[in-house]
């Protein structure tokens, strides 16, 4: 039995590594194996690919687990609060159009509380990238029902089951006129950052759901088993889907079919282009 | 033990033609303070290259990721990508441009 004796926590990668001096290593303060941390790795090397630097990006997180990904990155990130990221980032995209905005943020964050915000801002189409790290729980608060978790699941607040049916999100984000939605399981990684650069390269409001499940509250509600065990059973209902319309991409626990993939990508005009247009008119008419 | 058949993401299909000879060398790097043993690079490395070291644990009293057999290693960097804590990174290095300098 040997124990290790490196004990100094690094707090970067090595000098040598592409993500050196982009990611505060120490504050990934998740369960061992959630895939939120994952997911902040992903948008990082995406950043990384494109040849931004920190000063041309901003990070966006509301509250709770995913929330506390704002914390991991070595840029301006900021910490909203519950259900405010959206709007926060709108904010910062009006005042600075050439800034790549991307919000972080857990299912109940972006579509409980905040869920108002999320469909208006996919109604005026502006330039932001939203992920949501979907586990179908407030995962930080201890296990609540969410919007998105399915019928008959059991939560703390639901402990017969769940009577209330879930938001579809892609469906949700493509009937309120979200530009680009796609969706992918947490673990498809090379997928998702696909996707992500697919979102950077959208000129308008783009929408991406990340299953990542919670087997501390949710997986241990529904016996599901650790982190392992839990993506397994997620492996199991993922269907990947080309040019599925967002309408019928099936989010079913029940009949064991996830259906992933890009739903939507028809790029239009976004809100900073209109905001532009509209004051290039006004200083014309006076 | 790596356990062989029973992997998630089993990518392994006999090659139509011979691989070609190695051009790089990879070395794995796990900073096992940052390593909380979850396994999902274990689960998800295709070529069996790594396993949890249940004989040793960190400060925080956890067991961390190992490299078995690094000769498996194809440089996939899958269990870079996986990892949620980023404890593991895969360093490469060219033979072929080391033997011509
Ligand atoms: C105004 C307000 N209401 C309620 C809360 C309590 N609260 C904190 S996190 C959270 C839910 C987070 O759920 P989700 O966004 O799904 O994040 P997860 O932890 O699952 O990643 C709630 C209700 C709060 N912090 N502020
Ligand atoms: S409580 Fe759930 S969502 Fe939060 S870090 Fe743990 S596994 Fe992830
Ligand atoms: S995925 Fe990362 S944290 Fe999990 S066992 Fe492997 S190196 Fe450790
Ligand atoms: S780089 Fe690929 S083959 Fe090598 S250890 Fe990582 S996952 Fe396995
Ligand atoms: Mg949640």
């Amino acid at each position: 039995m040997t124990v290790s004796n490196d004990v100094s926590l690094p707090d970067d990668y090595p000098e040598d590594h592409p993500l050196h001096g982009r990611l505060n290593l120490n504050r990934f303060i998740f369960c061992a194996g959630c895939l939120i941390g994952t997911a902040i790795t992903a948008i990082t090397s995406c950043l990384v690919e494109r040849g931004l630097t920190p000063k041309d990006y901003a990070i966006v997180s509301g509250i709770g687990c995913t929330g506390r990904s704002s914390g991991c990155f070595k840029a301006p990130a900021f910490h909203a609060t519950h259900g405010r990221a959206i709007p926060f980032a709108s904010g910062l995209k009006l005042a600075n159009p050439d800034l790549e905005v991307f919000v972080l943020s857990g299912d109940g964050d972006l579509f409980a509380i905040g869920g108002n915000h999320f469909i208006h801002a996919c109604r005026r189409n502006i330039e932001i990238n939203v992920l949501c790290n979907n586990n179908g729980i407030y995962g930080m608060t201890g296990g609540q029902c969410a919007p998105t978790t399915s019928i008959g699941d059991f939560t703390s607040t639901s402990p017969y089951g769940n009577i209330e049916p879930p938001f579809n999100l892609v469906s949700l984000a493509a009937a309120a006129g979200a530009s680009y939605v796609a969706r992918w399981p947490g673990y498809d990684v090379l997928r998702l950052k696909g996707s992500i650069m697919a979102a950077m390269d959208n000129p308008g409001f783009s929408f991406i759901e990340v299953l990542a499940p919670c087997f501390t509250q949710y997986g241990r509600k529904n016996n599901l088993g650790d982190a392992v065990k839990m993506l397994e059973w997620l492996r199991k209902q993922v269907v990947i889907e080309k040019n599925c319309p967002p309408h019928d991409a099936e989010y079913s626990h029940k009949n064991g079919r996830i259906v992933c993939g890009e739903f939507v990508n028809s790029p239009r005009e976004g809100f900073t282009q209109k905001i532009k247009q509209l004051r290039e008119t006004a200083q014309k008419k006076r | 033990m790596p356990r062989r058949g029973k992997k998630m993401l089993n990518s392994k299909r006999t090659p139509i033609l011979a691989p070609p000879p190695a051009q790089k060398e990879y070395q794995i790097k796990i900073v096992t303070e940052q390593c909380d043993g979850c396994e999902l690079c274990v689960e998800f490395c295709p070529c069996d290259v790594l396993e949890i070291d249940k004989e040793s644990f960190n400060s925080r009293m956890l067991h961390y990721a190992a490299v078995i057999d690094l000769d498996a290693c194809t440089g996939c960097r899958q269990c870079e990508r996986i990892c949620p804590s980023v404890s593991i990174f895969v360093l490469e290095k060219d033979i072929a441009q080391e033997d011509s300098s």
